[in-house]
């Protein structure tokens, strides 16, 4: 009887101890549940918070020179820039690099065989000069073959000219389009930038893209630009006698440029990037000091307030990212054409150069020489473009520091 | 700068057009000569003159300008969707009003001031209607973050 009630009551002790270490369980883990699943809700309408916020902000915005100006370009007419904002704020928006690349190659393919009959009249010229070069020595005088080296020696200069004046069109334009960009998206990124609070990354930046789309521009249009045609013309009439050379004169504006181009890339971009960085870091920490200083004056309140206004700062600096991204799609599709032409030219040159030079030595050298003398041009148009692609790229990646 | 290139390009085709069609002997070599110089002078005097002016200068000319109106915009729309979630909050709980939101001009547009006429339909108590107008303004204010005026 006795060891019957001890084993009842060992067995009350033992109910009692598992429903109190149960209660302490549910007690202490229980509760992460229910955070979780709270956490999911609150992502959730912070999620809708945000897109509505960006929605608003994103209907106040005015993107009508940036429409306009897509509408006059035939790549881009017809997009609607507010819906492709969206959809890179989304992440909707995907690139197939493979189609890219495909179309890359495929028009320089295309220009290449554009330059097919320009590479059989410079062919046809240099056996015609190469045998009658060799016929020097036997009936002709020499100063009549020095007539007919001149004379093919022009008409070839003249196809490579006529095919190397699409080309730097196409170089020009680029270098105007890109002008015309940073005077419509760079007014677009500074609003964004104040609306999100960036006041100190405002002032840094603005001086400089004022500058960028101002002297450097014109810097690179009325000196830069100009002196890579001039060491291509030179390139040309240097080699038309042997008693007149301009190679010097074509070595001292080929030290210009090199000189010119290392110094605004070399100044501007450091001062740029140190200066954009700091300020950003300088932005960050002023708007975590004013969000500690409402969230800790404003009790309760303050989390609400500061979180509100986060909100805010976020979901400009997402449509300043989406406009900052799309900027550089557009800087993308302006300069790969002519890069592609460009590429297409020098090789067709090289290609001409090497086909030539068994034939008539001094026409190869002449279209060797003009391949590369035509790199000062395209690494002109490249120091633009790397320019505005790099002052793009700070104003985005300003963003970090502020959040 | 393209004026200056094409005189040059110009220059050096007019020597090498002479040089081919020079006598031989004394006569040749004279005229070979002043060619040369005739080049050379085209050469050099555009940069003597560049030498004495005035440095070009790259002024500024671009100007990049904030668009002002677009803080009036964003805070009219933010200020309209504010309306419209109160108006949700209000009706959740019974009730209609007349609602203000106000927000600054300045950049991320914080809120500054709700106000909120409500609309009583039926009969309501005066200790009833200061205890709805309590209660919703420090729900508003709780949950939006800046001083409400609920009336």
């Amino acid at each position: 009887m006795k060891k019957l009630g001890q084993n009842a009551k060992k067995r009350k002790r033992t109910c009692i101890a598992a429903a109190v270490l149960t209660a302490a369980f549910l007690l202490l883990f229980g509760g992460y549940a229910r955070p979780s699943a709270a956490k999911s809700e609150e992502a959730e309408a912070g999620q809708a918070a945000l897109e509505g916020t960006v929605e608003a902000l994103l209907g106040a915005l005015d993107t009508e020179e940036l429409q306009r100006y897509l509408d006059s370009l035939s790549d881009f007419s017809g997009i609607s820039i507010k819906e492709k904002l969206r959809s890179l704020i989304t992440g909707d928006l995907k690139l197939d690099y493979g189609d890219v690349l495909g179309s890359a190659l495929n028009f320089v393919w295309e220009e290449g065989q554009a330059m097919l009959p320009a590479f059989a009249v410079i062919l046809a010229v240099t056996l015609l000069c190469g045998i009658l070069n060799s016929a020097k020595n036997g009936f002709l005088q020499s100063t009549t073959s020095d007539i007919i080296h001149f004379v093919s020696y022009i008409s070839v200069g003249a196809v490579v000219l006529a095919t190397l004046i699409g080309v730097l069109e196409s170089g020009f334009s680029a270098v105007f389009s890109m002008q015309r960009q940073a005077e419509i998206v760079f007014p677009l990124l500074m609003t964004l930038m104040a609306a999100s609070g960036g006041t100190v990354s405002v002032g840094i930046f603005r001086p400089a893209v004022a500058f960028l789309s101002g002297a450097i521009l014109q810097l690179f249009t009325d000196i830069v630009l100009p002196i890579a045609v001039a060491v291509i013309v030179l390139a040309f009439v240097g080699n038309l006698s042997k008693d007149v050379r301009t190679e010097k004169l074509g070595e001292f504006f080929k030290s210009i440029a090199k000189w010119l181009l290392g110094m605004v890339l070399g100044i501007f971009g450091f001062f740029l990037t140190v200066q954009g960085i700091s300020a950003a870091q300088y932005d960050g920490l002023s708007l975590r000091a004013a969000k500690y200083v409402i969230a800790g004056s404003v009790p309760i309140v303050g989390g609400f307030l500061s979180g509100g206004v986060e909100l805010v700062v976020a979901g400009s600096l997402v449509i300043k990212n989406a406009v900052g991204c799309f900027a550089l799609f557009l800087l993308a599709g302006t300069v790969l054409r002519p890069l592609l032409l460009f590429l297409a030219f020098r090789l067709f040159l090289r290609l001409a150069a090497a086909v030539t030079e068994p034939v008539d030595g001094k026409i190869s050298a002449f279209l060797s020489r003009l391949a590369a003398d035509s790199g000062y041009f395209l690494a002109a148009l490249l120091c633009i473009a790397f320019l505005y692609f790099l002052t793009i790229l700070l104003l985005i990646c300003s963003t970090g520091a502020f959040l | 700068m393209k004026a200056y290139i094409l005189c040059v390009a110009g220059a050096v085709l007019i020597a090498a057009t002479i040089s081919l069609i020079l006598p031989t002997g004394k006569m040749g070599k004279f005229i070979a000569g002043a060619v040369r110089l005739f080049v050379l002078a085209v050469m050099v005097t555009p940069l003597l003159g560049l030498v004495r002016g005035k440095m070009p200068v790259f002024a500024e000319r671009a100007t990049v300008e904030i668009d002002r109106d677009y803080f009036e915009r964003s805070a009219l729309a933010l200020e309209a969707r504010d309306a419209a979630e109160i108006a949700d909050f209000l009706l959740e709980r019974g009730f209609t009003a007349k609602i203000d939101v106000e927000r600054s001009r300045e950049p991320a547009f914080p809120r500054k001031k709700i106000r909120i006429e409500l609309i009583f339909g039926g009969i309501i108590g005066e200790d009833e209607r200061i205890h709805i107008v309590s209660g919703i303004q420090a729900e508003v204010e709780a949950r939006w973050g800046c001083g409400a005026e609920v009336t």
